[in-house]
């Protein structure tokens, strides 16, 4: 709304005066021309703001392991497919011995590894959950249609709902419009995806269901219906 | 004195007198609610019409309402109602900041009584409180109003304010303070039948509080390990590499990776990912124009505004320059229904510079106008209203045919923005038989002579037949969703409840949290797998109106608390329900626990049923006020009760539900009505007196 109320006084102590007359104060300078106080919190972690720490001279096993940490840090699986050529280790590198002897270091208990199509996916649990990482295995072996069964099984086990088939087109999936429809389509004839049915709402939303006793067909309808309106019964655009 | 302020503030527009009261007399009524309930019962005949001079206004907050606990920006003003069935005591709430600059003024308590005979508005600079001349402003809207009076007193003082809709005593009227923050009920129409435009308040002091230390300590702990998003919701809308879960469908945690502000100052800023634990990242979290309008909205909006004390930031500003051509509004904040207006196009609206941003663009068209205007839609009462009468050929029927020709409704047919306004205007300024749309929903029924026809059709939202819209009912909660809508005297406003049904988490983890406090079978496995009622149903309901009563009282924002459940893994995503009790104890420096806050709580309810029988002038409230419409067993033909796909309910089914909920809060099962028994439990004597010499005392 133009011509806010209730503006707090100008720390420089210009009074009376409105956000669009006054001089914008810039926030770090305000707070730096304060005197210090003592922090008794100072000493709290925040998780997020540590560092995947890199010893000294670290051996393979060592530099392997940071990179997996800072590749979860960065809500990005660790293919192993690449670790030769990110970690630039030359050909005298033994990539499964090293793989082998990171992961038998107590130090790295945190790391873990799915086994996907396409690839070996390592993460670190201390910057990425599990869950996290099986969609983004799904993502990375680009196998659209059992991306989406999958988690239309997993969400209905895990969550008791249909789900949504634009729910792909976002992150992580970030899969366009056209692949989310061809890959329904798809999945849909593959004859292990017999356990998959769709329903199409009022306003014309697909939603894919994990048939079985615990989500007919018409509960999902009902509760996809759910899903597309808000409080007062009308469909969310 | 700790927590409260101290005073109560009492001004007399009739006679000019202002005086302070010690808020001592009213602790044990906690604030807010509490003590606007204490007050209207023992000063206001109940039977007193709303715009009488005799009537009050109570604008009350609670103890920990400037103290720093998170999400303390609350104020809520008690009336009783001019539009509701029985026209009994209710409550209209607000966010933004004027509850802080009451306390920091130094009062717990504002009451307007009497009536001015010209336009006043009430001043109150600390100690300092006068009543100056409004006649310059009476007229305008909000807006203006807060814009005048602010470069009048200046821009530290906070403005509450009426627009047209109160100073024509418009029932379904608001007060509005700190951009787009509103508190309904018919508020602003009170506040408008005593000549009363604005309330400006600065406040310079502090609130006392015994242990600052613990305080910090608290307000540390519950934003790193409890608070969630909007709503406490406890998970992302989208998959975030912390997070083990994330919700399916459309949840109030919508901040992720590539969703961004795009009309922030400087360019877009990403939400990004907002890891428990990360205190400076929860203001990113809920990006509530992404729940309320959809992703249309990320390039339109300027930025999140919230209220004070608070880290949830739920109020996205959005800014629409197209709509200048038309001469309407650019800018607009609200959130929740008051974005959701396209229930005034009945036809539907249209795109207009990117696809599906019709719901938008009418949305900042129409919330403008509404809060300027100071209209007050309900829980969208008003356009749900309108929705019908209009698809049904009411206002052809009850309007004189020279008024129906002159109204545009070719605005409305074809999705143009100004039908909003327009719509809004006719209401404000009572332009012929259309605005009595604006009586609410009882009147206007009364009015128009609509029947059951109206009234048992669901697309109506009408939970009761006194007069308003279900809010988180049995679409959310089951039987508990329905048990807690029919107490109040308005839709209401309880979110506790679905709150913790609806927010993503798996169903297993919600269970098997919520069994440890509510006990087995407290909840169903979907919203359309509604089971047979149960105790734990019922202690589910109780605890849904508790929690409401105490943040109306405390005052808290009743949106994200209680905490009852956290994002936190290491938690097992348990919140810590006995938060509240902790806050009182640092704040006040006494021993509370959950136990007592339930019982001020539960206090305050029976106050609440106390002053709603007498309104009704009946015991038998099962039959009269608590009675809820046909189309709650009538809904979706094809279906029975507890079938899978529904949640239809079961009339054998609702009168156990009735009757158990009646058991669980001390009232008299046949009639609903609270016994003696109960009144003397919670320090009601004095009621439980008052009912018998008016002969409406049970047992």
């Amino acid at each position: 709304m133009e011509g806010g109320c209730c503006v707090q006084q100008s720390p420089l102590g210009e009074e009376g005066r409105f956000m669009d007359e006054r001089k914008r104060v810039d926030l770090k300078e305000y707070l730096e021309s304060l005197e210090d106080v003592a922090d008794p919190f100072e000493d709290i972690p925040v998780p997020a703001d540590r560092e995947a720490e890199t010893p000294e001279n670290p051996t393979e096993p060592e530099r392997l392991a940071a990179y997996i940490r800072m590749r979860s840090k960065g809500a990005q699986l660790a293919c192993r497919s690449v670790f030769a050529a990110e970690l630039a280790f030359d050909d005298t590198v033994d990539i499964d011995q090293t793989i082998a002897d990171m992961m038998a270091d107590q130090a790295n208990a945190d790391i873990r590894v799915r086994k996907g199509k396409r690839n070996d996916y390592y993460y670190a649990t201390e910057f990425m959950t599990d869950n996290f990482a099986m969609i983004a295995a799904l993502v990375l072996d680009k196998d659209i249609p059992r991306a989406i069964a999958d988690m239309v099984r997993f969400n209905e086990k895990t969550y008791h709902l249909p789900t949504p088939a634009m729910k792909f087109t976002k992150y992580p999936y970030n899969y366009t419009k056209v692949q989310v429809e061809q890959a329904i389509v798809a999945l849909l004839r593959q004859p292990e995806n017999g356990d998959i049915g769709t329903v199409v709402t009022g306003n014309k939303k697909t939603y894919l269901f994990h048939n079985i006793e615990a989500m007919p067909e018409r509960l999902a309808k009902a509760l996809a219906e759910d899903s597309e309106k808000d409080e007062f019964g009308k469909y969310w655009q | 004195m700790f927590g409260w302020a101290g005073k109560i503030l009492r001004v007399n527009f009739s006679t000019g007198e202002i005086r302070t009261q010690d808020t001592s007399d009213y602790k044990e009524y906690i604030g807010g609610m509490g003590i606007g309930y204490k007050i209207i019962y023992d000063e206001v005949p109940l039977d007193t019409h709303a715009y009488d001079p005799a009537s009050k206004l109570v604008f009350g907050v609670g103890p920990l309402t400037g103290t720093g606990v998170p999400c303390s920006g609350r104020t809520n003003i008690t009336l009783l109602s001019p539009w509701t069935r029985g026209f009994s005591i209710l409550d209209g709430h607000m966010g933004g900041h004027f509850g802080h600059a009451m306390k920091y003024a130094g009062y717990d308590a504002i009451v307007l009584e009497g009536v001015s005979d010209k336009p006043v508005y009430l001043k109150i600079d600390d100690d300092k409180v006068t009543i100056e001349d409004a006649s310059e402003e009476w007229g305008l809207g909000t807006e203006a109003t807060m814009t005048a009076i602010g470069k009048k007193d200046g821009a530290e003082f906070c403005v509450a304010c009426i627009g047209p809709a109160g100073e024509n005593l418009v029932n379904m009227s608001l007060v509005a303070c700190s951009s787009g923050n509103v508190a309904g009920g018919g508020c602003g129409a009170v506040m408008g039948s005593k000549m009363v435009k604005a309330i400006s308040c600065r406040g310079t002091g502090t609130v006392k509080v015994a242990d600052p230390v613990k305080l910090k300590e608290l307000v540390d702990y519950q934003l790193r390990e409890i608070i969630g998003a909007n709503n406490n919701h406890p998970v992302p809308n989208e998959p975030q590499s912390w997070a083990e879960y994330s919700a399916t469908s459309r949840n109030r945690w919508q901040g992720a990776p590539g969703r961004a502000i795009g009309l922030a100052e400087g360019g877009p800023i990403d939400s990004g990912e907002q890891p428990v634990g990360d205190i400076n990242k929860i203001a990113w979290r809920t990006m509530k124009g992404l729940y309320d309008v959809g992703e249309v909205s990320l390039p339109y909006t300027v930025r999140n505004e919230g209220c004070s004390s608070c880290p949830i930031r739920c109020y996205p500003v959005y800014r629409y320059e197209k709509l200048a051509e038309m001469g309407l509004a650019t800018t607009a904040t609200n959130t929740c229904g008051g974005m959701a207006k396209t229930k005034f196009f009945t036809n539907g609206v249209h795109d207009f510079e990117v696809e599906g941003d019709g719901p938008m663009v009418v949305g900042i068209v129409t919330t403008q106008a509404l809060d300027d205007y100071g209209v007050w839609t309900g829980y969208s009462d008003l356009d749900l209203d309108f929705d019908w009468c209009y698809t049904h050929g009411i206002f052809e029927k009850v309007l004189p045919p020279e008024e129906y020709a002159e109204i545009p409704w070719n605005w409305m047919e074809e999705g143009d923005p100004r039908w909003g306004k327009e719509v809004t205007r006719r209401i404000a300024l009572k332009i012929g038989e259309f605005s009595h749309l604006g009586d609410g929903s009882y009147l206007m029924a009364e009015r128009w002579g609509l029947g059951s026809e109206y009234w048992d059709d669901p697309s109506t939202n009408k939970v009761t037949y006194n007069g308003y819209t279900k809010h988180h009912s049995t679409d959310q909660v089951g039987q508990a969703g329905l048990l807690y809508n029919t107490v109040y005297n308005r839709d209401c406003m309880v979110h506790a409840s679905s709150s913790y049904t609806r927010n993503g988490l798996p169903v297993e983890v919600l269970i098997r949290n919520g069994e440890e406090i509510w006990g087995e079978g407290f909840m169903d496995a979907s919203t359309k797998e509604i089971t047979p009622i149960n105790e734990s149903k019922v202690r589910f309901a109780k605890w849904g109106v508790l929690s409401k009563q105490w943040h109306d009282s405390a005052t808290l924002c009743n949106w994200v608390w209680p905490m009852s459940l956290s994002p936190s893994k290491e938690r097992g995503y348990r919140g810590d329900l006995e938060l509240d009790a902790k806050y009182m104890s640092a704040v006040l420096g006494e021993e509370w626990d959950g136990e007592k806050v339930d019982w001020y709580s539960e206090k305050i309810t029976q106050m609440l049923r106390v002053i709603t029988i007498i309104s009704f002038g009946t015991t038998d409230m099962r039959n009269g006020h608590d009675k809820v419409t046909e189309w709650h067993f009538t809904m979706d033909p094809d279906l029975k009760p507890f079938e899978k796909g529904t949640y239809k309910m079961d009339r054998e089914d609702w009168e156990k539900s009735l009757d158990m909920f009646y058991e669980a809060m001390g009232w008299d099962v046949a009639t609903g009505a609270p016994t003696r028994a109960t009144l003397e439990k919670f320090d009601l004597k004095f009621m439980a007196d008052d009912l018998e010499k008016r002969g409406l005392l049970v047992g």
